[in-house]
């Protein structure tokens, strides 16, 4: 089952499915690492949404309608 | 607004939306590019045998790259905007034992697939496209925290086939998140490409990064000579586009090839953490820690709002001796130096010549208001490398992104407009934080509406001569006003020449938290301050010189018929007094057709701080030096603008006051604003920024008036 980046738990190991943006936006944030199968993981919550994802070493800060539209596969 | 404001397109997507001419509008038809930046003889130059080889720094952004370039260029370095934009870009010639060449920092960027003029800038840069000079050597620098995001970017640089160096920072932060990264493991990993470990904040390694820069300079000329330079295997078998390519052609180029750098990208970072197939490491990182309370979706927001009132308290209280000392103790020195001249090389009779009033009221006046910026200007590029240096920069993007969307900003923009209800210069300066060009752009035309503190000195002598008991509440609501002007204003740019603002999804990599090393921020400190003094002084030090010959010149004999040149007896009987009487009719719909306040507000583009003095000189009153603004208001020099306005509005001079002081929030803040932002972005926007702020000015107080004259 998926659910959107904004919605998955803090802590939890999680696979990308897709990322339900316009093509350059989208296209930016596979640059950035949100690439569909690569596993992160959301370790902070901030405000409207906003949420700081794990990839590795590297910590990813989306805004919570970016977020929203991140679909993702939990662990 | 204006050209040079437009974003040329929508949403900011792809290559819409950017500001790209490089010069084609401004008569650099056969130099484009960052090669406009280069002295023309350099130019030449690089068609000839002697060129000077240009290294250029690619990078993320937040990866430390200017850092490492200043540490390498130090003051040889200067920033100046990329042409026909407002795209920063850093730049420098490196003198070694034989050997010259001319470094070119580029804006972080995270693909040459450009989304922004800064990205674009960089693209252009690396591939030595529009006009820009072909690199030499491109330094990639890598961030060794962020190898995913790294590797991506190397990817492409390395399908370019040009000499490739790349700079490895961090290294010690990812070793503390316990990455066993290391430049001996990508170098294995990466054959046929040098890394090189190197600290900017501490120049560690830059000598070994030249002397690989040196030595790909000199295998490219033994390649060039017999046989091919030694690279690194392409990525890619799909060729790059070449100099000429657009940026549409580059941008396809990278989308097309995308999955395979994706694929190399994900192979190394696996290699280079072979025991760790979970998304992150276990353990929170001390990055981690610190970011629960930081970016908490409450506490977050409370420590933000807390460091940006210790920024402005910064900028202002512990500025406001340092002012005063310039402003009394160094004034009193130079003039008592000054008169110790004259008086000893023509006698005392020469201290009421012009020629000393020249010098005494005009050019030293003129230096002690630069000396008088030093204060602010230094707290406030102090307390943003802190900010930076630190990491918190980029979080604070993230905890006020939402609240700054609704102009389209991101949080960033939030700190330059809290430190202009300081001083608006600093917050200028602060600007340069904002890492994408139109951000900084937008944010540096709104800065003029925030209301500064000189401001304030005009609001307390009108609020307590016209509204009495009311005068707190009046002047509350001048800030309400400014506030509400920049979000007006912020709106109506934002549907206008910034509507490629608005969109954008918001994901930005997070830099771990660091501590500030103490040196280079002394150093960077200095740059910065060294580059304002001299980039902002002699339009400062012209302009007050300018005013004195203005108010020295006579255009009557007066009434004592004595005016001579350099002694005007009654402001009114000067060139300075009859521009103001000339003006002053214009503001009859604002209901202060008074030549005082006209002359008022012409010195108040020199300076705010000094309206009231200049009402108080118009209107023949000698206050104390100690009397304060609310005594002022209250007083003789009240009592002289109540008179004024109520009879320059026909007996609505609660009205009249209330337009002028709208007048005062809107207009110009400064010469040395003018100055400053003709400095970053250019004249032509300089000049329209103090247009439009006139023309909004001038509407906002007819309105006020005429709605406040029926009240």
């Amino acid at each position: 089952m998926t659910e959107s980046l904004r919605t998955c738990p803090l802590g939890v190991d999680m696979e990308i499915c897709r990322i339900d943006l316009s093509s350059a936006y989208r296209f930016r944030l596979r640059e950035l690492g949100f690439r569909e199968h690569e596993r992160i993981r959301v370790i902070q919550k901030a405000n409207f949404g906003g949420r700081v994802v794990a990839h590795g070493t590297e910590r990813i800060a989306v805004d919570g309608a970016t977020a929203r539209h991140i679909l993702v596969q939990l662990h | 607004m204006a050209d040079d404001l437009a974003g040329g397109g929508t949403m900011g997507v792809g290559t819409a939306g950017m500001e790209h001419d490089m010069g084609n509008h401004h008569g650099h038809h056969h130099r484009r590019g960052l090669s406009v930046l280069l002295p023309i003889a350099r130019q030449h130059m690089h068609h000839q045998e002697e060129a000077v080889p240009t290294v250029a720094f690619v990078g993320n952004p937040n990866v430390g790259k200017s850092t490492l370039f200043n540490a390498i260029l130090g003051a040889s370095a200067s920033v100046m905007n990329a042409p026909g934009t407002t795209v920063l870009v850093e730049r420098g010639r490196l003198r070694r034992v034989n050997a010259t060449w001319d470094f070119v920092d580029t804006p972080g960027t995270a693909s040459l697939d450009a989304l922004s003029p800064d990205e674009r800038v960089a693209s252009e840069a690396a591939m030595g496209r529009a006009g820009n000079p072909q690199p030499d050597v491109i330094v990639a620098v890598f961030d060794a925290t962020s190898p995913s995001k790294s590797l991506y970017l190397l990817s492409q640089l390395i399908d370019l086939g040009r000499p490739i160096v790349a700079a490895v920072t961090m290294l010690d932060l990812a070793s503390r998140q316990g990455s066993p990264i290391s430049v001996a493991t990508l170098s294995r990993l990466v054959p046929g490409l040098d890394f090189v470990a190197v600290d900017g904040r501490d120049g560690k390694g830059t000598d070994d990064l030249l002397e690989a820069i040196g030595a790909r300079l000199a295998a490219k000329e033994q390649a060039d000579a017999a046989t091919a330079l030694r690279q690194p295997p392409r990525i890619s078998a799909v060729p790059a586009p070449g100099r000429a390519a657009s940026q549409e052609e580059v941008s396809s180029w990278v989308r097309a090839t995308a999955d395979q750098r994706f694929e190399w990208t994900a192979r190394i970072v696996a290699d280079l953490n072979p025991c760790t197939p979970d998304a992150a490491n276990p353990a929170p990182t001390f990055s981690d820690r610190l970011d629960r309370v930081l970016l908490h979706p409450v506490a977050g927001i409370a420590i933000f709002l807390a460091v940006m009132y210790l920024v402005f308290e910064a900028t202002t209280a512990i500025a406001a001796p340092i002012n005063d000392w310039f402003d009394v103790t160094v004034r009193g020195w130079a003039a008592t130096a000054i008169d110790w001249i004259f008086a000893g090389l023509a006698g005392p009779g020469s201290l009421s010549t012009w020629p000393h009033s020249l010098l005494v009221n005009g050019l030293l006046d003129g230096c002690i208001t630069v000396l008088t910026f030093i204060a602010p200007m230094g707290i406030i590029f102090i307390t943003l490398s802190l900010l930076e240096d630190s990491g918190y920069l980029a979080r604070a993007a993230f905890v006020m992104d939402k609240a700054m969307r609704v102009i389209g900003l991101d949080g960033r923009a939030f700190l330059p407009l809290v430190v202009g209800f300081g001083c608006n210069l600093p917050a200028l300066a602060s600007t340069r934080t904002l890492p994408d060009s139109r951000q900084r752009l937008m944010t540096g035309l709104l800065i003029p509406f925030t209301s500064c503190s000189a401001r304030l000195s005009v609001y307390i002598v009108l609020a307590y001569a016209f509204f009495g008991h009311y005068a707190g509440l009046a002047i509350f609501l001048m800030y309400v006003a400014s506030i509400l002007i920049i979000l007006g204003v912020g709106l109506l740019l934002r549907r206008t020449r910034f509507r490629d603002l608005t969109t954008q999804p918001f994901a930005i990599g997070l830099p771990p938290y660091q501590m500030p090393r103490l040196l280079q921020l002394g150093k960077s400190v200095a740059m910065r301050l060294w580059a304002f003094l001299t980039g902002a002084s002699s339009i400062i030090i012209t302009m007050i010189v300018i005013m004195w010959f203005l108010s020295a010149i006579p255009v009557s004999a007066g009434a004592a018929g004595t005016n001579s040149f350099g002694h005007v007896d009654d402001v009114h009987d000067s060139l300075y007094g009859a521009v103001a009487t000339s003006v002053a009719p214009i503001f009859t719909p604002a209901g202060f057709n008074d030549w005082h306040a006209s002359a008022a507000l012409i010195t108040g583009f020199v300076a705010k701080e000094v309206v009231v003095g200049s009402m108080s000189q118009s209107y023949q009153i000698h206050t104390s030096d100690d009397a304060s603004g609310q005594e002022q208001g209250q007083g003789t020099l009240g009592q002289a603008v109540r008179k004024s306005f109520i009879a320059s509005s026909h007996g609505h001079g609660a009205a009249a006051a209330a337009a002028f002081m709208i007048f005062v929030l809107a207009y110009t803040p400064c010469l040395a604003t003018v100055a400053e932002m003709r400095r970053q972005y250019g004249g032509k926007i300089a000049a329209r920024s103090v247009g439009a702020g006139l023309v909004i000015a001038y509407i906002l107080a007819v309105i006020v008036f005429q709605v406040g004259r029926l009240l």
